[in-house]
């Protein structure tokens, strides 16, 4: 019996849901949802997920020759896009470029990963910056050469500590020329061999003159469900879209084992799990019978479990991300003794807060806690989760 | 030798694509978005189906008979200016990549022959910036709403 029967919170509310359900299914499918989503919200108050799903959705019912007057707004919204991708793809490109003249192998993650390689149209995917993978061993020398190509990390951290205790890092060097580098794929599994298998089975994309690569279709697949579920202020609830395209590539047939056998070596069976269903149920994804019942058969520990719900529920209105921080300081290499943890984990917690000074990250804490809900508020006023 | 001149997109600078009979056009190493419709939509269309200036003159000649003498100047004008732009580059007929052309220009033009017009948006940072939903006018994005200066 799978472990978890319940929608997490952090999935799409209702309304989400008849958008997504406008953006992805076909037919009357796709105009029964697009006329009760447009019955139901105000577009002048959109919650920040329902609008990421708009150049989608406007794509899709122009395939589906739906005329409404809101087409007017939607092609705006896909005309912005489409130019923005364009542009942060050509502007990110040289510092690739000089990755690689390091010898330096570099992987496309998330949206522009499927921009290249699923969605194939720069109009149908917002993203916020370029995430580039570079193998473990080489984090230091990728730093490096980014920030000696006019790059600026957001934050002033020793480079030692922010490769110790994230695994990622956002560069900023303009408007649109924001580059997001990892060295690790997935938060939760964070050693420096923890992605090999990621590597050797990784497909080779060219993007112009630029060689490099994007996550074998299991691998993304595992990758946005991962990442996508998790719960967070702004709904991402492009995961469903993601995921949907990835499943619905056809020249990219997807190994069911290896999703299945990375989900449970990685401790994500719930995350995995729960979206697989979701999709099945709600959008009639292509999932197999036979991978759902594996999924559920899969043994989940209590750990797993916790933090799961962790994970997806709402942040906590009093200490915000602070659960969330710790199952991933959890999920570190482990220190050798007790007092390792100490030195450790309020440096972890630094990091993640990106607080300037590790005395002053409790009155953080509390700042953080008002920010968030006066945004939840906010947002739950625009038909967003709260 | 034929005379014949044909173009090609300034590609990979210049990405170009073809939203409801519109074609949107961005220079990426300028940064300014282009905007044609209408006639100007099936010019760009032709020139992407290696047709040659002369036998898009033809075409829209056939159809707007009536408008013949400004159809030649007025195709000729928008090419220059698009070259201006360096949005296209022009190619010998020799040139291997050319493919026998199947587009029908009179086929695709409209019942009335309206002058095109290339559209021009600067600024580019400053216009991504905008909230394609609130801040635009009726036309959408990147046309700033007024009330958004």
């Amino acid at each position: 019996m799978p472990h978890i029967i319940t929608k997490p919170a952090s999935f799409p509310t209702e309304e989400q849901e008849l958008l997504l359900k406008a953006a992805l299914l076909m037919g009357d499918s796709c105009k029964e949802a697009w006329n009760a989503w447009k019955a139901r919200i105000d577009i002048e108050k959109l919650d920040p997920g329902s609008s990421r799903l708009l150049p989608l959705a406007y794509h899709n019912l122009f395939q589906n020759d739906i005329q409404d007057p809101l087409m007017v707004r939607l092609k705006s919204v896909y005309r912005h896009t489409l130019t923005k991708n364009h542009l942060m793809f050509h502007n990110v490109a040289p510092f690739l470029r000089a990755l690689q003249e390091k010898g330096i192998q570099t992987m496309l993650l998330k949206g522009a990963a499927l921009n290249v390689m699923n969605y194939k149209n720069y109009g149908l995917r917002p993203q916020r910056d370029i995430d580039v993978l570079v193998p473990n061993k080489y984090a230091e020398q990728a730093f490096l050469t980014l920030l000696k190509s006019g790059l600026n990390p957001g934050f002033s951290f020793p480079i030692e500590k922010v490769l110790r205790f994230r695994h990622s890092c956002g560069f900023d060097g303009g408007v649109h020329e924001c580059l997001d580098l990892h060295w690790n794929i997935l938060e939760e599994c964070r050693s420096a061999t923890a992605d090999n298998i990621f590597w050797q089975r990784s497909v080779p994309v060219q993007l112009n003159d630029i060689t490099t690569c994007v996550l074998a279709p299991a691998d993304q697949l595992l990758h946005v469900c991962a990442h996508g579920i998790k719960w967070n202020t702004d709904s991402p609830i492009r995961w469903v879209a993601d995921a949907m395209t990835i499943l619905l590539t056809p020249e990219q047939p997807l190994n069911w084992e290896d999703l299945v056998v990375q989900a449970r070596e990685r401790q994500l069976t719930l995350s995995v799990r729960a979206a697989m269903h979701y999709l099945k149920e709600t959008f009639d994804a292509p999932v197999p019978d036979s991978v759902l019942a594996a999924m559920d058969a899969l043994p989940v520990s209590k750990y797993e479990q916790r933090e799961f719900q962790i994970r997806t529920r709402k942040k906590n209105r009093v200490f915000g991300n602070f659960f969330k921080f710790t199952c991933g300081y959890r999920r570190l290499p482990r220190p050798k003794n007790f007092l390792s943890h100490l030195v450790m984990y309020p440096q972890f917690l630094q990091m993640q807060w990106k607080a300037e000074n590790i005395f002053l990250m409790p009155f953080q804490l509390v700042a953080e806690s008002i920010r968030s809900n006066v945004r939840r508020k906010t947002i739950k006023t625009q038909g967003g989760h709260s | 030798m034929s005379d014949h001149t044909y173009y090609k997109f300034n590609s990979p600078s210049v990405i170009n694509e073809t939203i409801e009979g519109e074609s949107v056009i961005i220079n990426l190493e300028t940064g300014f978005y282009y905007s044609l419709d209408n006639i100007g939509a099936i010019v760009w269309d032709a020139i992407d189906k290696q047709l040659s200036a002369e036998e898009i003159i033809a075409g829209l000649s056939q159809k707007y008979a009536d408008e013949k003498q400004n159809i030649q100047a007025t195709i000729a004008e928008l090419i220059e200016e698009l070259k201006k732009e360096n949005l296209l580059v022009a190619f010998s007929e020799n040139n291997p990549a050319r493919t026998p052309a199947l587009y029908d220009v009179a086929k695709m033009a409209p019942a009335t022959f309206v002058k095109p017009v290339l559209q021009k948006f600067g600024d580019m940072q400053d216009l991504l910036l905008l909230d394609p939903i609130h801040e635009v006018d009726e036309q959408g994005w990147p046309h700033v709403s007024p009330d958004n200066p």
